[in-house]
């Protein structure tokens, strides 16, 4: 068969889209389209075009079970990670952004009243995991040139691995490094002078032992977050 | 890791100032920035689509296990692949609907089930299913489809739409409609030729 003819591209494409191709002609189509990039266009065609059949299925909502089921299959290392909250944070769990609002209250309330006279701006966040678990707190305080980083409920990291911190900067420039996360307890380490304001946010990922390598994220990106205006 | 992603994740953040707004980002964005392993993301992507997914599961599969099984694979597949969206050739939602038919067609064909035949039965006693579909589209506003489906002749039209949707093969068609595999297949085949010729007008 001449598989560059675009009739049988489309017939077999359709078919294959359908699910009445089957057995080893849809195995066979598939290393097809692999081959021949203009089936994978006629694909595309018909998927985009019977997409609203799909659109007729009712929606159901599927049992809370899945979702578990599916971040164990993808992320073993939560279940730990879950199983070590501490119950302070547990009883504080009451809906993840009414925490971060009385926690960004409770710690900037010493910044605010510090009332600055020159005009620097202090920064707050909170990192939390799926389950709106705290996992880190990240305050920038410009007033003291300190970064203050606060381990809250950090999964545990294997020996040759390091959690990093990202300034995510606006317009396609590159990350900036604010360096390593702690795993336990407090850090605070002088702030570097960067446009905090201006930042698309904060972002955590996971490098080799001592950071990225590269100057830029290496590592999957676990956490993002904004960071907050305290004024 | 790529770092194109991820800048293109800070642009969008920058154009999201406000934590509220992150319900609202489009599905375009949300597979973006799972692509550079954001969980949250993920699970906000998982939270607005699942129960479309699953609806169309559940037509194809007519077994709430079964369904469970593939949506849960459907996704794992998600979080890997998602790199591999291209936003120009696919929308989204067709995106995500073509992993999780695939997945179902997959396991239709290998690993039938009785469980899922026991399903079929029960639909098979049911009211037409591609009529229902057609006033679905009807509902939907989804025009062009509809109208080159019923340009078809009805029987081109009933077998395709009920491939699709309930996942048959030629052979439960043929028993489902008391008409030999070869008249099916026909059908199938030409359905399609005329389809396409409509949908390119």
């Amino acid at each position: 068969m001449n598989y560059s003819n675009p009739k049988l591209q489309s017939a077999l494409a359709a078919e294959y889209v359908l699910g009445t191709l089957t057995g080893r002609a849809r195995d066979r189509f598939e290393n097809l389209m692999l081959a021949h990039p203009g089936i994978k266009d006629w694909v595309a065609f018909w998927e985009e075009k019977l997409q609203p059949l799909n659109e007729s299925a009712p929606e159901m909502q599927p049992s809370d079970r899945v979702w578990k089921h599916i971040q164990v299959q993808l992320f073993p290392e939560m279940k730990k990670a879950r199983t070590q909250g501490t119950g302070f944070w547990r009883v504080l769990g009451i809906g993840a952004s009414a925490l971060s609002v009385l926690m960004a209250i409770y710690i900037a309330r010493p910044l605010l009243e510090t009332s600055p006279e020159i005009p620097v701006s202090n920064y707050f966040t909170v990192f939390q995991d799926d389950e709106k678990q705290p996992v880190w707190s990240v305050q920038v305080n410009q007033t003291s040139a300190m970064l203050k980083l606060s381990a809250l409920n950090v999964p545990e990291l294997q020996a040759d691995q390091d959690y990093e911190l990202w300034l995510l900067q606006p317009d396609d420039q590159a990350p900036i490094s604010l360096g390593l996360l702690p795993e336990a307890g407090e850090l605070e380490v002088p702030l570097q002078s960067l446009p905090y304001g201006d930042a698309a946010g904060v972002a955590v990922s996971l490098e080799p032992k001592g950071g990225s390598p590269t100057g830029a994220p290496t590592g999957p990106v676990l956490y993002v977050s904004q960071l907050f205006d305290l004024g | 890791m790529r770092l194109a992603p991820f800048l293109r994740l800070s642009q969008t953040k920058n154009n999201n100032k406000k934590l509220n707004q992150a319900t609202q980002q489009s599905l375009e964005e949300l597979l973006a920035r799972v692509a550079i392993r954001d969980r949250a993301a993920f699970n906000q992507l998982y939270s607005q689509t699942s129960s479309k997914l699953f609806g169309v599961l559940l037509r194809m599969l007519k077994n709430e296990q079964l369904a469970e099984d593939v949506l849960q694979d459907t996704y794992v597949r998600i979080w890997r692949k998602a790199d591999t969206y291209r936003a120009g050739r696919n929308e989204p939602m067709t995106w995500l609907h073509s992993i999780a038919r695939y997945r179902a067609i997959d396991l239709i064909r290998k690993h039938r089930k009785e469980s899922r035949d026991r399903g079929i039965d029960e639909a098979l006693e049911q009211s037409n299913p591609a009529f229902s579909v057609l006033e679905n589209l009807e509902r939907l506003d989804k025009e062009k489809l509809m109208d080159c489906l019923k340009e078809l002749d009805q029987d081109h039209s009933d077998a395709i739409v009920s491939s699709y949707c309930e996942g048959y093969s030629h052979s439960e068609l043929s028993e489902k409609l008391k008409k030999p595999v070869g008249t099916i297949k026909s059908w199938i085949r030409r359905g399609l030729q005329s389809l396409k010729v409509c949908l390119e007008r």
